[in-house]
């Protein structure tokens, strides 16, 4: 086990005789339960949001304009007099779905393109690879501002632009991973027993080489997260007045000081999701990387 | 240095194809141009001149290849809105981003390098704890929030610091300067996390290296031992992070550049595609690019000047 955990530790991992793999049996710390037990609540709300006996969220009440929280509005209401903390909840839907769809999209593509890559080499490797650079060279901002102009905001096309878009770094991955796999024993022995290529790659490679993209699947919802809210914060994503946290962050642009409660909620969520995001996302990284460090 | 050199090369192709895929998607946008020059009731006639005079109604391939040919001898054509120069209106906007960059990411190195070499001398020990729980924090806080909270807290409230707009390094320098530490210090506080981190474990991985035993054997202090002798080997992973930040940086300021109303490229980029200011776009776009080689290159470089193995 110290064979690798000893001498070199692994990332954010802390040294001193302790090896990779023993933290498997060190219970998680309470920070990691509190974290996973809010995602869970956001996920609960997000999902049952429709039932919860909340007001509408795109219901307006002059009466009740830039009210701050209290026990009829808990988070307050914003200058249309809408229901901040009911916003707040259907707000998560549209961060939730896109950071969850895209990665999805693209770290599957990312996965089989990769592999591809690596495995077969050759000139299909040389356009792939051109391929990657030239969407890193891209600046996707142009990009999502011409499909805006000719399609319209819709949350399908803004999932598949990015699904398809943003997979540069996931093959990346994936065909660097699958050359080292290719070179191990266990390929060759599979070759040797006459296995297809078609087998070689779904039954031997793509376990091995799937494994660092799950590792850093939660990582990558979180950066989706904080996309997609940069998104709706300049008004390229989901137009309003569909609520997301973005767009409502963006709201509160215009009362700072004087009306805190209407960015400060859907900021504070946001921040608390990706904060419980990266660190589940960088413990689970953490145990994946290290039974594969193990191997 | 062959490597880099072939490397350059292949960039080449890498730059041509974005400009053409973003000539093509350019295309595609809804809108004439003739009628934004010429507003919605010209006369047909002159709508037709104009048509012809721009070569609209040539093929769009044929349109591309006059553009990349006037490009490469360093005209990128005049507006179609303004009339302004492309190649001047770029430079404007570029020398904001520009300077905008350098404050941030010198601001990010002076903050990364003592708290890298900090956390990964002391790894485990509490001070290591305390800066990577600050920096998964930091890393947690989307930069539009951090940029609204700075702006609410030295700006608003304490008022020491311009909260928008910019003001020109040659009118005034002291006051640019004054104008782009808010957001120089929101950027540079997102970066931090990510060059401190990777700091670290370089860091951790060369202390173990038996040239450190021998320095610190020799009974040098510490101090010595980290930055004269282990600071330089561990600088390869922080280099390739310092490219990439540059050249995310030079359109992925946009955000800053809105909350702050600084006149950036990220912004012109935006306007511009709003306005079907096209050519300008594509202008901006080719810079775009070529930033993100030179960055490339530069890092290659780098590499070579920090290890000298590679340069073989």
């Amino acid at each position: 086990m110290t064979l690798l955990g000893g001498d070199r530790p692994v990332d954010g991992r802390f040294p001193g005789g302790e090896a990779a793999g023993a933290s498997r049996k060190r219970p998680m710390g309470w920070f990691f339960w509190l974290c996973l037990g809010w995602l869970g609540l956001v996920v609960a709300a997000a999902v049952a949001a429709d039932w919860l006996p909340l007001i509408d969220p795109l219901a307006t009440d002059f009466i009740n304009t830039s009210v701050g929280p209290n026990g009829r509005f808990w988070f307050g209401t914003d200058a249309l007099g809408r229901d901040i903390f009911s916003r707040v909840v259907f707000g998560s839907r549209v961060s939730l779905i896109i950071g969850v769809a895209v990665p999805a999209i693209s770290l599957t593509i990312g996965l089989f393109v990769g592999l591809i890559a690596g495995y077969y080499r050759g000139w299909l490797e040389h356009v792939i690879l051109f391929y990657v650079n030239v969407t890193l060279a891209f600046p996707g901002l142009v990009l999502l501002l011409v499909v805006l102009a000719v399609v319209g905001a819709d949350l399908l096309v803004l999932i598949l632009l990015f699904g398809i878009y943003g997979n540069g770094g996931a093959i990346r991955i994936a065909r660097a991973n699958t050359l080292t796999f290719v070179e191990r024993d266990f390929v060759a022995a599979a070759r040797a027993m006459g296995a297809s290529d078609f087998r070689i790659i779904v039954q031997e490679l793509l376990p091995n080489v799937a494994m660092p993209l799950i590792s850093i699947a939660l990582l990558a919802v979180s950066g989706l997260i904080v996309f997609e809210g940069a998104l709706s914060f300049l008004g390229l994503s989901i137009p309003p007045p569909a609520p997301t946290w973005g767009n409502m962050i963006a709201q509160g642009m215009s009362d700072l000081t004087t009306h805190p409660w209407v960015w400060g909620f859907p900021a504070g969520a946001l921040f608390l999701t990706v904060l419980a995001l990266n660190f589940v996302g960088d413990v689970v990284r953490g145990r994946l990387d290290a039974r594969e460090s193990a191997l | 240095m062959r490597r880099v050199a072939w490397k350059a090369l292949y960039m080449i192709p890498v730059a041509l194809t974005v400009t053409l895929v973003t000539y093509l998607l350019l295309n595609l946008l809804p809108g004439d141009v003739t009628a934004l020059m010429l507003g919605d009731e010209a006369p047909k006639a002159a709508i037709e001149q104009t048509r012809q005079a721009l070569h609209l109604d040539d093929p769009v391939l044929l349109r591309y290849g006059r553009w990349l040919l006037a490009a490469l001898g360093g005209d990128l054509g005049r507006s179609y809105i303004t009339g302004q120069q492309v190649a001047e209106a770029l430079g404007e906007r570029f020398m904001v981003s520009c300077q905008l960059m350098l404050m941030a990411q010198g601001l990010a190195l002076l903050l990364a390098v003592p708290t890298g070499i900090l956390a990964g001398y002391r790894a485990g020990r509490p001070i290591d704890r305390l800066l990577t729980g600050a920096a998964f924090g930091i890393v947690s806080l989307p930069i539009f929030v951090q940029s609204m909270l700075l702006m609410i807290v030295f700006a608003v409230v304490l008022r020491w610091l311009p909260s928008t707009g910019y003001v020109e390094f040659g009118d005034d320098p002291w006051g640019s300067l004054r104008s782009l530490v808010l957001p120089a210090v929101a950027i540079g506080l997102a970066e931090w996390p990510a060059l401190m981190r990777v700091l670290r474990s370089d860091i951790i991985a060369t202390l173990q290296e038996d040239f450190i035993l021998l320095a610190r054997s020799k009974g040098l202090p510490p101090g010595h031992v980290l930055f004269r002798h282990a600071l330089r080997p561990s600088c390869l992973s922080i280099v390739t992070v310092i490219g990439l930040q540059i050249a995310g940086l030079i359109n992925g300021a946009l955000i800053v550049e809105t909350i702050f109303a600084l006149p950036g490229l990220g912004r012109l980029l935006v306007e511009a595609v709003h306005a079907r200011d096209l050519l300008i776009v594509q202008g901006a776009v080719t810079l775009i690019a070529v930033i993100y080689v030179v960055a490339n290159l530069g890092v290659d470089l780098l590499y070579a000047a920090i290890d000298p193995r590679i340069r073989r």
